[in-house]
């Protein structure tokens, strides 16, 4: 790919600023989102299994 | 009836469809949010107005649309959960509060990126822009509503109430551009009129829009598996015992 086409691209005629936060603010929020929900999932999973075993435990 | 309804009214018969359901609907949505960004940002021709910064429509647009439509699901799944006080529909608003509530914002934020350099300003109190910000602080409402009340029923019944009641702002957000004179500008794609966006420019909006939408599907019902597993776990037997553990697990003893 040629250098300046793609520094052109990334400048976005003066407004690479604007595009880019706009784009990565969005990607970002829903990488974090999918993150915090993956954790959440494993602590309901632990907490179940938790539960399992003081039901057997008792 | 229908016996389908009924079937997946039960958290333990939603719990499954939810778990076959989210595999396809994520990747299904990566793909598609992957190729609309390419086509808008890569293919897509540079605006005769705006330039460059039009681009930022890719995201602000289906941001934009899926609040409203995740405010709606919410205000639908209230309605459900306070008439036939279905445990699943409360669980369903839950799950679907804080991605509403995000959504609003990255609207917000994208909406102000977008304003710099086509309006001059970042915020400016048009009808459009005052609406979408009390559908956010609407979302934060019920959030906060469900998070305060100790009791989860009175809590899902608190939250479903606020629901319902914003649900007068979806028409003002979305008609805010035809009664009142404001700075933002009215809708490029609307049912019953050609759309006045170019072939390339519309195709990556369509595909950003399905793959946002099915990200947002997939991550709503991943948060109501979470919610399904609390919920039992505090109630009851958990839904079914997990098949992995990442404990680590006792080393079989030999058979010597």
């Amino acid at each position: 790919m040629n250098l300046e086409f793609l520094s052109d691209w990334l400048a976005m005629g003066g407004h690479g600023r604007y595009v880019w936060g706009a784009v990565l603010a969005v990607l970002l929020a829903l990488g974090i989102e999918s993150a915090l929900l993956t954790r959440r999932r494993r602590r309901a999973l632990r907490d179940a299994v938790d539960a399992l075993d003081a039901e057997a435990g008792a | 009836m229908p016996t389908f309804l009924t079937r997946y009214a039960s958290p333990r018969s939603a719990d499954p469809l939810a778990a076959r359901l989210v595999p396809w609907f994520a990747t299904l949505g990566a793909l598609l949010l992957v190729a609309g960004l390419v086509v808008g940002l890569v293919l897509a021709p540079t605006d005769h107005q705006q330039g460059e910064s039009y681009r930022i429509l890719y995201v602000h647009v289906p941001a934009a649309w899926l609040a409203m439509v995740c405010y709606l699901a919410m205000a639908f799944w209230a309605a459900v959960g306070l008439v036939l006080n279905a445990r699943l529909s409360f669980m369903m608003l839950r799950a679907l509060a804080p991605s509403a509530a995000l959504l609003a914002f990255l609207c917000l934020w994208t909406g102000a990126l977008w304003g710099k350099p086509t309006w001059g300003t970042w915020w400016v109190w048009d009808a459009r822009l005052t609406a979408v910000l009390l559908l956010f602080f609407l979302d934060l409402g019920i959030l906060t509503l469900q998070a305060a009340i100790d009791d989860e029923r009175r809590g899902d019944r608190a939250g479903a109430l606020l629901a319902l009641v914003g649900l007068v702002n979806l028409p003002v957000i979305h008609w805010s551009v035809q009664w009142w004179n404001t700075l933002h500008q009215g809708a490029s794609i609307s049912l019953g009129k050609a759309p006045t966006l170019a072939g390339p420019m519309l195709l990556g909006l369509l595909l950003c829009t399905a793959g946002l939408w099915l990200h947002v599907a997939a991550t709503v019902l991943r948060r109501l598996r979470c919610i399904l597993r609390e919920r039992e776990a505090l109630d009851e037997a958990p839904v079914t015992r997990p098949a992995v553990s990442w404990r680590p697990q006792p080393v079989a003893e030999s058979a010597a």
